[in-house]
């Protein structure tokens, strides 16, 4: 089953007071340059990072990532 | 430019100068297979000591010009660049080794097969930096 991983990130940064890719980096622990390639969709975070990012914003893991068949 | 990848750079620079310097010299003077045996081990030590400087200058400097905030430790992108870097050329260093064990030595002996071992070492290397820089300016994991 072919498809990709669509992330809400960027928007989900922006409702969080335009939060910096440098400062959610920071709270989970990876670079900018892995938060900017993981927006960008060129790269997967691992499930934990991926539940950090989603608890940072306080939203469900399927309200940041999405599967795209 | 993320800090991992300026260290990358600074691998691959300081191997491709040291070494491409030392193989350099080999095929200018075809002499060296000539030179006592403790003599030969002059060029390459030369090589691996300027190796070693350059990547420790090179750390200190990039230590000093960034941020605390920019040499944040090893992160899961970081590690997953590394791995499938080192996978692919730990695949070719195997290739090499073979070449250069079970085929050359009914070709040729001493020295040369000893550079033979550090050209495909030096291969292995380039190719493991030249991946991993690739995958930063790629953005790929």
């Amino acid at each position: 089953m072919s498809g990709h991983i669509k992330n809400n990130i960027r928007t989900l940064r922006f409702h969080a007071n335009e939060m910096s890719q440098a400062e959610l980096g920071a709270k989970i622990g990876v670079t900018r340059q892995t938060i900017a390639a993981i927006e960008s969709g060129k790269y997967s975070p691992s499930l934990e990072a991926a539940f950090k990012i989603s608890e940072i914003f306080g939203v469900n893991l399927t309200d940041v990532f999405e599967w795209q068949a | 430019m993320s800090y991992k990848e300026k260290i990358a750079w600074l691998y691959l620079g300081a191997m491709g100068l040291c070494f491409g310097a030392y193989f350099a010299y080999l095929v200018a003077y075809p002499d060296f297979y000539n030179l006592p045996f403790l003599q030969k081990f002059v060029p390459l030590s030369i090589a691996g000591v300027l190796n070693m400087v350059l990547v420790g200058l090179g750390h200190l400097w990039l230590y000093l010009k960034n941020d605390k905030a920019d040499r944040i430790a090893t992160d899961e992108r970081d590690l997953k660049i590394d791995y499938s870097s080192m996978k692919i050329a730990y695949q070719l260093l195997v290739y090499a080794m073979l070449f250069v064990g079970c085929i050359l030595p009914f070709y040729v002996d001493g020295w040369k097969i000893v550079n033979c071992t550090i050209l495909a070492v030096v291969i292995a290397e380039l190719v493991h930096g030249g991946s991993v820089v690739l995958s930063y300016r790629k953005q790929m994991a």
